[in-house]
């Protein structure tokens, strides 16, 4: 009660301090309120004044322009409407607000009239002297000056007094000056208007004083300060009130703290002693005052129910919440004395039992005082009542145990027998009781063992042994059993306590295992056993025998001992799929031994599971293959390989054909097969026994395995026919070389016994696809290539198709027939003219390459170039070429009547990689002494596609020569002219081929502008090839090529033809 | 000899008293014109958008005209009608005066009925001769527009589209609208050559005949009410009665002095805008000026003065992007 009224008083003294800040701070911002208006009433004061002077000013004729009163009244203005939105306490203040601003109204109004009538008498004072000036009657002039000095000095001076007697002395001069004319009319009227004005203008001046809006400004101003005045004083007072009475709250309140302070110390060093008291109970005390709350309580409540926080209890809860919580369910469980189950709303007796989750028990008594006051006592029983149960279990254990018990007195009556017993042996405990463990005698065990037993545990000792009894039922069974004897605290024996445990079943497994164990070591196959890790844990003696492992070493290893890497992981996985989802796999393996040799064998394994239990074993049944897979391998060597040379035989070679096919119909190549028949093997046979013709075969073998790749066949057909198969066969050629290689080698003596024997052999070539549809017919058509070979004489080849041996043969021919044409000087250079298409004159020319051969005449490039680039004799060729062209260069610059002549050659791309590179053509020309400048050197578009690095280093070269370089046949190939940039390229020859279509086809013509558009942007000449209608001449010409070549102009020539041409030339108009 | 040496005194005495007087203002004639500047400090967001309305046909009630119908931009921001047409055929009052420079105007109106364009801006759309617009039916036509209301919601956040943030938007455009850099103003901040001979001579003549006593400041008028017809009767001399329209700024102060008065109208665009004066009778600049030398100055002109006069008013034309 005390607390609370405390609570009040502190509650009024915030209440009353509360309103005394607010009520001075209201105070304080009526002050800062009325000091802006104060200020506001300067701000318009200041303004108010300032119009007033540029008023005074307008009046008085000195201001020409009226935008600065504007401004100045627009300034006012603003202020003046923030007055009027000023809040003014008194009502006179207000009052006078309202008359200033009524007579600022009033002004403004004046002002504009002032600003008028100003104007309008400056307009006339400005005008009298033009005026006076165009006056050309002296006779006024005396009556005039006055008056306008009058005006003059009256504007200037301005004196209220002279208003009147000016005005009328105007008036008077005014009157007589009427009708003098128009000019004089102006000067009347403008002299009447000034004056007229003169005296508004003073008038409205004064008018406009005599308003005086600022003496209410004063007015106001005044007020304003004096009621601010009187409000701050009553401020002060009011302040000065309040003080006094919150010091004495203050005080009152400091009075009634100390004093509650005094009675709480009181009652803290009570509440101290009584828990000082409780501290030392060994219980957990609760104390709860009359309002039900929590007053005293003991250390041991927290050690009794741990859950509960200090910070809980030291808020002093109320018993309903202190029980809701120390109760927890989670925590607790409460039991009254009959063992029910007490829930947490259900009312508690005055004593129970707390079941700690922890396995504590607490007897709970809770009652109330005299006073009211409740108190909540909790003991630890814990103790106690675990002796309770552990009795209570031992009892359930032996009423349940899985074995049976017995217990007798010293002398062997029983005295207890569990139910297990009786189910065992078929007695009930009221049968047994008292009588003695004999009745269940079989007479199987023997008297002597029964005294043994005695014997033992009647030394105190523990027994343990079989029984082999009888049911009730009179069944025989097997027990194990375990006799002790039971102790008192003297150390005599007072009981006999009998375990036994049915064995029967364990009895005939255990005889079965052992027939299974002499089965698995006398079994011929390998079995492992091993966990379902692939663990070995076990394996029969067959195994070790096949493994070379001794059991020893085996158990406990991984089987990937064995593992060979025959295998691939997806082998693997398959197999412990398959044992996963099957339980079973077999097949074959390949493992290792001990010795680290591979065997085949085929596995079997199967996953046993133990009984639902998810622990499994495998069992991997291993048959050796070894011998089986030799004798296999033995009958398949029969199978396809000779006996005598060890070639493939027949079988396998047309295996091997049949595969080749097929990859040829894959890889789009070729394959030879060569029918080697052994031109006089008979002959050897019947003259040197059998035994020396195998000799002789297998050295034939030998030397045709050493005539071909690897990846080759060599066979053996026939007695004496052997079989050649040659797969991805690039070219025709390599057939020709092979079967040359061999006649080479078999043409060679052989050694046999010291017998030196010659023989030979005829080879008949058939090429797949060309000459067969398939393995059959690829076979007999080299048969009859090969006959076609031995009629031809022997020691030769031929092929199957006539053509493809002519054109071979041919070939070889003329490969040689070009070597020797070098030798021979059967090439020639012809020289096509090179026309420069805007003039029509004659460039130079193109050297070109000819050869005449002695028999067949001319053969043409197409066809000599490509095989003299295929050997190496285009080495040779280049070098000739260039030589020759320089020298009938340097012959025709040594003509005068001739004029200058571009020289271009083509140079091969295989010629670098044949001895004529770069270096060779820089000695070439510089032996020649033929100026570079004048030689064009002409390379294709492949020399730099296959081979970009190596193709820009040969032209950076090139071009370091000081020679021309031109692109030929450009456009055949698959550079593009953005391409073409990257490389010193001087010149670009059209192909013939876009050429011939020109004049044709919309088409090619926008193909080769568009070349010669592009190639010009790159600083790039270009030739057009092959021109040969003057069509395509005119159509060139208007597309802006450089240079043409052509038979319109002229076909290759000799030097002798061209030079007769070129006297013969004329361009073309 | 004697006249002479009067006239010789009497010529010293004046020049004495203007010398004077002109010392004792401490500015020269000159000044009384000064140069137009634009006006600072504007809003170019709420400026545009107060061009989108000026042209916006919606403010008009049945959606014909807008702002621009009778203020026309190009054309000087006049329609150079006598009266403009309104609504439904509806003819004004009064001769439509430029928008240009308006902002300038020390009141707006001949009469000077309204003190600023805030006040001006809502008369033309409601007035029933103008544009005839009734504000609720006028924002609800409006609203409608989900584009415009966003961009009323982003310039005036706290009111968004409303009559206030209309009228405001529509005075900002009006803020823009001052032409600067006219020949004078070049002329007067001491570029020599910016005025041809002929219309510096008319500013002499404009300043000599006094037409600069009410045609000052930096529009060259609109900041005083002058009566119409000061030194002769101009209604008096007008084939048509005068009406109701022909009072001025009495209508508004119902003083009876204030009868004929009008708000001196600026010259900057005079040369662009006529027909001239608040009826909209005088059909030419040189008839105006004319006219204004007879009923103001009480004088006549000869055709060379008003040559100069015309050529300087010419010379008063500043530059704005929307003026061609």
């Amino acid at each position: 009660m005390k607390l609370s009224f405390t609570r009040l008083l502190l509650i009024l003294f915030f209440l009353f301090t509360s309103i005394s800040v607010l009520y001075v701070r209201w105070k304080y911002e009526e002050i800062i309120e009325a000091g802006e208006h104060r200020e506001l009433i300067k701000q318009i004061y200041i303004r108010d004044i300032e119009v007033d002077d540029e008023i005074l000013r307008i009046a008085s004729l000195a201001v020409i322009e009226f935008d600065t009163v504007n401004a100045k009244i627009a300034a006012l203005r603003q202020f003046q409407q923030q007055l009027a939105a000023a809040s003014f306490a008194s009502e006179a203040a207000r009052l006078a607000r309202q008359n200033y601003l009524e007579k600022s109204r009033a002004e403004v109004a004046l002002i504009e009239k002032l600003k008028t009538e100003a104007a309008l008498t400056r307009n006339s004072l400005y005008y009298l002297p033009t005026l006076l000036e165009e006056l050309d009657a002296a006779v006024n002039y005396r009556a005039l000056m006055p008056i306008v000095t009058r005006i003059y000095g009256y504007t200037l001076l301005a004196k209220k007094v002279e208003v009147d007697s000016v005005a009328v002395e105007l008036r008077k001069l005014i009157a007589e000056l009427k009708d003098f004319g128009d000019v004089n009319n102006y000067f009347y009227d403008h002299l009447k208007n000034a004056t007229d004005r003169v005296i508004k203008l003073e008038s409205l001046y004064q008018q406009y004083e005599e308003i005086a809006s600022h003496n209410e400004l004063d007015t106001l101003y005044q007020l304003h300060q004096k009621s601010q005045n009187a409000m701050t004083t009553a401020g002060y007072y009011q302040l000065l009130l309040l003080l006094p009475l919150d010091l004495l709250l203050l005080f009152w309140l400091l009075w009634m703290v100390q004093r509650n302070r005094y009675a709480e110390q009181r009652l803290t060093a009570e509440r101290q002693h009584l828990q000082v008291a409780v501290d030392v109970l060994p219980e957990a005390i609760l104390l709860f005052n009359r309002e039900g709350q929590l007053t005293v309580y003991n250390a041991m409540v927290l050690r009794f129910y741990p859950h509960l926080t200090p910070q809980f209890l030291a808020g002093l809860p109320n018993k309903a919440a202190l029980l809701r919580q120390l109760e927890l369910p989670a925590a607790v469980t409460c039991h009254d004395f009959s063992g029910k189950l007490l829930l947490q709303d259900d009312s508690r007796p005055s004593s129970y039992y707390h079941e700690m989750s922890d396995g504590r028990t607490f007897l709970v008594k809770q009652g109330e005082s005299d006073g009211g006051e409740w108190v909540i006592l909790a003991i630890d029983i814990t103790h106690s009542r675990s002796q309770e149960k552990s009795l209570y279990r031992m009892e359930k254990a032996l009423h349940q145990s899985p074995v049976s018990v017995v217990i007798t007195d010293p002398s062997g009556n029983i005295e207890y027998v569990n139910p297990k017993f009786e189910q065992i042996s078929g007695y009930q405990f009221s049968e047994v009781v008292g009588k003695n463990p004999r009745i269940l005698k079989s007479g199987e065990t023997s008297r002597e063992g029964y005294r043994l037993l005695w014997q033992t545990i009647c030394a105190g000792q523990a027994w343990h042994g079989e029984f082999h009894n009888r049911r009730r039922d009179g069944k025989l069974y097997w027990e194990s059993a375990s006799i002790s004897p039971v102790f008192n605290d003297r150390g005599e024996i007072t009981h006999f306590i009998g375990i036994k445990e049915d064995i029967t079943e364990r009895k005939r497994i255990e005889s079965s295992l052992r027939i299974y164990s002499t089965v698995f070591d006398v079994l011929t196959e390998g079995i492992v056993i091993t966990d379902s890790m692939a663990v070995i844990k076990s394996v029969n003696p067959a195994y070790e025998a096949i493994c070379g492992y001794a059991q020893g070493e085996l158990l406990g290893q991984s089987t990937a001992l064995f593992r060979t890497g025959e295998h691939d992981r997806a082998f693997y996985q398959a197999m412990w799929q398959s044992l996963s989802d099957d339980g079973h796999w077999s097949g074959e393996v390949i493992n290792r031994r001990k010795n680290g040799a591979i065997y085949p064998a085929w596995l079997s394994i199967t996953r046993i599971n133990n009984d639902g239990n998810s622990d499994f074993a495998y069992v991997a049944i291993m048959t050796d293959l070894t011998q089986r897979k030799e004798v296999e391998e033995q009958l398949r060597y029969r199978d396809n390989y000779d006996q005598i040379t060890g070639l493939p035989n027949r079988t396998l070679l047309q295996d091997r054909l049949e595969h080749g096919i097929a990859v040829v119909h894959r890889e789009k190549n070729r394959l030879a097969l060569l029918f080697v028949d052994l031109d006089r093997f008979k002959g050897v046979n019947d003259t040197y026994g059998h035994s020396c013709g195998d000799a002789l075969l297998q050295q034939v073998a030998k030397r045709l395995q050493g005539c071909v790749r690897e990846g080759d066949t060599v066979s053996r057909f026939g007695s004496d026919e052997f079989m050649v198969l040659l797969e991805a066969l690039d070219d025709v050629e390599d057939a020709v070389v092979v079967a040359k290689k061999v006649l080479g080698v078999l043409s060679q003596p052989f050694n046999l016994e010291g017998n030196e024997l010659f023989i030979g052999a005829s080879i008949g070539i058939a090429l797949y696809p060309d000459d067969a549809v398939g393995a059959e017919s690829l076979i007999s058509n080299a048969d009859i290539a090969m006959s076609q070979a031995k009629s031809d004489g022997r020691n030769r080849y031929h092929f199957f198709t006539e053509e493809m041996h002519r054109q071979v043969g041919r070939r070889m021919e003329l490969e040689n027939d070009l070597r020797r044409a070098v030798i021979n000087g059967e090439l020639e250079l012809h020289y096509q003219p090179v026309i420069h298409c805007a003039s029509g004159e004659v460039h130079g020319v193109e050297a070109l390459l000819r050869w005449n051969h002695p028999e067949l005449g001319m053969v043409p490039p197409g066809i000599f170039v490509p095989l003299a680039e295929e050997s190496d004799i285009i080495g040779t060729i280049s070098v000739w070429v260039l030589q020759q062209a320089c020298e009938q260069g340097n012959l025709w610059r040594a003509d005068p009547t001739l004029p200058p002549l571009d020289i271009a050659v083509n140079l091969s791309c295989a010629q670098f990689e044949h001895g004529c590179g770069v270096g060779m053509i820089d000695s070439i020309i510089n032996n020649s002494g033929y100026p570079t400048d004048r030689l064009t050197l002409e390379v294709t578009e492949s020399l730099f596609i296959a081979d970009k690095v190596q193709g820009a280093k040969i032209f950076t070269d090139l071009k370091a020569l000081g020679v021309r370089l031109s692109i030929d046949d450009f456009g055949t190939g698959y550079s593009s002219l953005s391409y073409l940039k990257h490389f010193p390229v001087d010149v670009l020859k059209i192909d013939r081929s876009f050429i011939g279509q020109l004049a044709k086809g919309e088409t090619d013509e926008e193909l080769v502008r568009a070349i010669v558009v592009m190639s010009k942007s790159l600083g790039l000449a270009q030739v057009a090839e092959g021109v040969e209608t003057q069509d395509q001449y005119h159509l060139l010409r208007e597309i802006g090529c450089d240079y043409l070549q052509g038979y319109y102009f002229g076909k290759p020539m000799s030097a002798t033809a061209f030079l007769s041409w070129l006297r013969s030339y004329r361009p073309a108009r | 000899m004697m006249i002479s040496i009067k006239r010789t005194l009497l010529w010293h005495c004046m020049l004495f008293c203007l010398g004077l007087s002109l010392l004792w203002s401490t500015r020269l004639l000159a000044d009384a014109i000064t140069p137009l500047r634009p006006l600072p400090s504007l809003s170019a967001a709420r400026a545009a958008l107060g061009k989108d309305l000026f042209h916006d046909l919606r403010l008009s009630a049945d959606g014909r005209i807008s702002c621009a119908s009778c203020h026309p931009l190009a054309q000087g921001g006049s329609d150079n009608l006598p009266q403009s047409t309104g609504i439904g055929g509806a003819v004004g009052q009064v001769n439509a005066p430029t928008v240009y420079n308006a902002a300038y105007n020390c009141m707006q109106f001949w009469d000077g009925r309204a003190a600023n364009l805030h006040e001006q801006a809502a008369d033309p759309i409601t007035n029933p001769a103008k544009m005839g617009s009734q504000w609720p039916a006028l924002l609800q036509r409006l609203q409608q527009d989900r584009p415009l209301v966003a961009r009323f919601q982003r310039l005036y956040p706290e009111e968004g589209l409303t009559q206030t943030s209309i009228i405001d938007a529509l005075v900002n455009f009006e803020f823009s609208l001052i032409t600067v850099d006219a020949p004078f103003d070049r002329w007067l901040q001491g570029d020599s050559g910016a005025m041809g001979t002929l219309a510096l001579q008319g500013y002499y003549k404009f300043r000599e005949f006094g037409c600069v006593s009410c045609h000052q400041g930096r529009l060259v008028g609109g900041n005083m009410f002058a009566d119409m017809g000061t030194l002769h009767d101009y209604f008096r001399d007008r084939a048509e009665p005068p009406k109701e329209s022909d009072l001025g700024r009495y209508r508004v102060t119902q003083n009876i002095s204030d009868r004929y008065q009008f708000k001196v109208p600026s010259l900057r665009l005079a040369i662009k805008t006529p027909p001239y004066f608040h009826d909209g009778s005088s059909p030419t600049i040189s008839d105006a000026v004319n006219k204004m030398a007879y009923y103001q100055l009480g004088r006549s002109l000869n055709s060379d003065d008003v040559e100069a006069l015309v050529a300087f008013i010419a010379s008063l034309q500043g530059k704005h992007e929307l003026l061609n």
